[in-house]
């Protein structure tokens, strides 16, 4: 502070002493003006008086010149300047100001207030604060302070200290000392009458006290705001707002009446007597207009009625933002508006998964078609091609034979013909839209691919599979090349040397590479269904058969020697999903990936599964029964399973499209054998066979 | 011929009244903008005294039923 009025005095002149205040003397001869020339002719002199005069005026009025143009340029700005910005300290104040009112049940006059109130009022309110007072001298020094505080008021009138609504006046607290913090005491102990209070002091019995002032202020407040709720189907609103009868004040009634302003006053947007939090006021609040004119300004707190002491409508001294018929900030006839806590999926409540940057709509499930539509949820259609692609890629396996992904324009490297385009959308990003770049040899695809960025499935999906450097991997670009899912799987450290340190799940990793380490046990085949061949769009239909891993067709790397991509080098076929994908097809009874993480080494992201079904698996729900008698993906055509091998199904038809795309963007995005697993119903041929061009358009 | 020292002299006076008008002008709505703000304090000031007696009385209140020892 000292600095900084160091500065200013710098940059202002420093203040001359005022000069010694002229005193005119008595005798003229006396008179002494300075810079006269004594010596001069007395005409002379009087021409140079005359000339200080006028040069005195002249200095006059620059000076007063000089103040205006201070005031109207530094002072008057900075002090408006001041207001404005210590508005919002106000707002709080009052904001605390209608808390402790509504704590208390007591009305307490601002700034507002005092402008509507009657002046009557500050009378009688100063005789209410000296009771009780009067009526607990054994009160702390609180007391002492509230009256103090009501005595600073000076404004003349007299503020109800809102101290005194927190000096407790039960009768058994002043009988024996005690101390109650309930605030409602002290509003019971007063009355608009005052006759039963005004004479009683600390030594009276506590039977002179009001019994209902004792009940009201020792029962819980909810009983009291059940007790208003209950009689406000009776009790007319209007009604209520006429002050409450001193005589007998009805807790039911009364404390109705005043639960109801409560309730009803608290809905007041932007008031700050009815905001949560100092922090929002962003609009003038609307102001009562119950406070009549002729409010005697006697506060019956026996009742807990407490910001509505007056009932007409003062509309000279209100001003009401929300012009609201029955001023409690309602339209008529309106209830008051209720929070309600709608109801949300609680799906992911139980089920913690890997939840993709994007949703899978731009994730890998695009990658199979350029037709997806970004608002679908591609999750059944990412795990039935994820599915697939593991279970083509077990079945498929062969050593080395990763996933290896398709360079650009190479569309039937893995047997898949990216689909016509028709609805294209925004495609993913590179890395979300990996299982895409297996099978759309289309450069547009490839672009749209790029658009959307999901660095973490890129990542994760090439990372996993082992299959490329990171930088090919992770480059947003046209560079179509499918992931060796082998290596991925095989988790034998081969894919690490192909992966990057891009933004995959060191855990999905983890277990990817367990999944690939089963692989080498002779895959189960994983039927496939036609899924992909239907449009991409992640609609929920199409996502009925498609398993949770996307790119599955990547395991199903031919032995041909069309996979001359950088498949996986661990000798794992490429189809092999590994030893956790096996286990969560065959063996998982629980379709939660997070839960047998751990304990499978099943793919943590491919949780991709419906919480319908009765038997939820790693690809997906399908029943038990069903899975052991063979049956294949739904719609997956009979030729698509292998010869001689063991089938892999997977039961991922009924997977939620909510599910997918919630969580399973990651999942999906791992193309485990440059199949693209999502898009629906799209046929997998047993070897990564040429695309039968009935895909979604990728 | 008037004495032009008392020409200038009114003209002089002329301005520093006009001046003096303005300056009071000034003064009257810092005045008024002051009040303004001082009165919109006393709701700060109400909720500064409401939260302190309530502390106080919180205080009081823990010291005396014993859970917070009284230093």
């Amino acid at each position: 502070m000292a600095s900084t009025s160091k500065d200013n005095s710098r940059s202002l002149p420093p203040i001359e002493p005022l000069p010694p205040r002229y005193e005119p003397a008595a005798d003229p001869r006396t008179i002494h003006v300075p810079g006269l020339d004594t010596t001069a002719p007395v005409q002379d002199q009087i021409e140079q008086i005359e000339q200080l005069i006028t040069i005195r005026l002249q200095n006059i009025d620059a000076n007063f010149a000089r103040v205006h143009q201070i005031l109207s340029t530094r002072i008057l700005p900075a002090v408006r300047r001041f207001a404005i910005n210590t508005e919002p300290v106000r707002e709080s104040a009052r904001f605390w100001v209608s808390f402790f009112e509504q704590a208390a049940q007591v009305r307490i006059p601002t700034t507002d207030d005092f402008s509507a109130a009657a002046e009557g009022l500050s009378e009688q309110t100063q005789d209410e604060q000296t009771n009780p007072l009067s009526d607990a001298p054994d009160r702390t020094q609180a007391g002492d302070e509230s009256n103090t505080i009501s005595q600073d008021d000076t404004q003349g009138h007299s503020v109800f200290d809102p101290s005194q609504s927190f000096i407790p006046l039960t009768p058994s607290s002043r009988g024996a000392g005690a101390i109650s913090s309930t605030p409602m005491a002290h509003s019971h102990g007063r009355s608009r009458s005052q006759t039963r209070l005004e004479g009683l002091t600390p030594s009276d019995p506590p039977s002179q006290w009001d019994e209902s002032a004792i009940s009201a202020s020792i029962e819980s407040p909810l009983d009291r705001l059940d007790r208003g709720l209950r009689s406000l189907r009776e009790d007319n609103i209007n009604e209520s707002l006429l002050p409450a009868q001193p005589s007998k004040p009805t807790p039911s009634a009364a404390g109705s009446s005043s639960l109801l302003q409560n309730v009803l006053s608290r809905n007041i947007p932007g008031s700050p007597r009815n905001r949560t939090s100092p922090l929002k006021f962003h609009k003038k609040p609307a102001t009562p207009k119950h406070i009549r004119k002729d409010w005697d300004g006697i506060v019956d707190l026996r009742s807990p009625r407490p910001l509505k002491v007056a009932t007409a409508l003062d509309e000279d001294n209100w001003t009401d933002s929300d012009d609201d018929e029955d001023g409690m900030g309602l339209p008529p006839g309106m209830s008051p508006p209720v929070t309600m806590d709608f109801a949300r999926p609680t799906w992911k409540a139980t089920r913690p998964v890997i939840k993709p940057s994007k949703p899978l709509t731009t994730g890998i499930g695009s990658g199979a078609t350029s037709n997806y539509k970004v608002a679908q949820s591609p999750r059944k259609e990412a795990a039935k091609r994820i599915g697939r692609d593991l279970v083509g890629a077990v079945e498929r396996g062969g050593p080395g034979k990763g996933v290896a992904m398709a360079p650009s324009g190479n569309p039937n490297r893995f047997g898949y013909k990216p689909p016509a385009r028709s609805n294209a959308g925004p495609a993913p990003k590179a890395g979300l839209a990996f299982g895409r770049q297996f099978y759309d040899g289309d450069v547009a695809d490839a672009s749209t691919t790029s658009s959307i960025s999901v660095p973490s499935l890129s990542g994760y999906s090439k990372r996993a599979m082992g299959i490329e450097s990171s930088s090919e991997m992770e480059a947003p670009s046209l560079d179509l090349k499918p992931p060796s899912f082998g290596t991925g799987y095989v988790g034998s450290g081969q894919a690490s040397a192909n992966e990057s340190d891009s933004g995959i799940d060191a855990s999905l990793e983890a277990l990817m590479r367990q999944v690939g380490l089963n692989n080498e046990q002779g895959g189960k085949r994983l039927p496939m269904d036609d899924s992909f061949n239907s449009e991409d769009s992640f609609d929920a239909d199409m996502m009925m058969d498609a398993p949770v891993f996307a790119n599955l067709g990547g395991l199903q790397q031919p032995d041909d020697g069309d996979d001359d991509s950088d498949s996986s080098e661990d000798g794992r076929p490429p189809g092999a999903p590994g030893a956790g994908f096996l286990m969560a097809s065959g063996g998982m009874e629980d379709d939660s990936f997070d839960d047998d993480m751990d304990e499978q080494g099943a793919f943590p992201a491919f949780s991709m599964h419906d919480e319908d079904e009765d038997d939820p698996t790693v690809f997906g729900a399908r029943s038990v029964a069903a899975r052991s008698s063979g049956v294949g993906a739904e719609g997956v055509p009979s030729d698509y399973y292998p010869p001689g091998g063991s089938q892999l199904r997977l039961h991922s038809q009924q997977l939620s499209d909510d599910e997918l795309a919630e969580n399973d963007t990651e999942t999906i995005g791992m193309r485990i054998g440059g199949v693209n697993t999502l898009g629906g119903r799209r046929h997998v041929p047993e070897t990564p066979t040429p695309w039968n061009g009935q895909g979604r358009g990728v | 011929m008037e004495n032009p020292h008392a020409e200038r002299q009114a003209v002089l006076l002329a301005r520093i009244v006009k001046n003096v008008e303005k300056c009071t002008e000034m003064f009257e709505e810092l005045n008024h903008s002051l009040e303004e703000i001082t009165r919109a304090d006393r709701d700060v000031r109400t909720a500064a005294s409401l939260v302190t007696k309530y502390r106080k009385n919180v205080q009081y209140n823990l010291d005396a039923t014993g859970v917070r020892k009284a230093t």
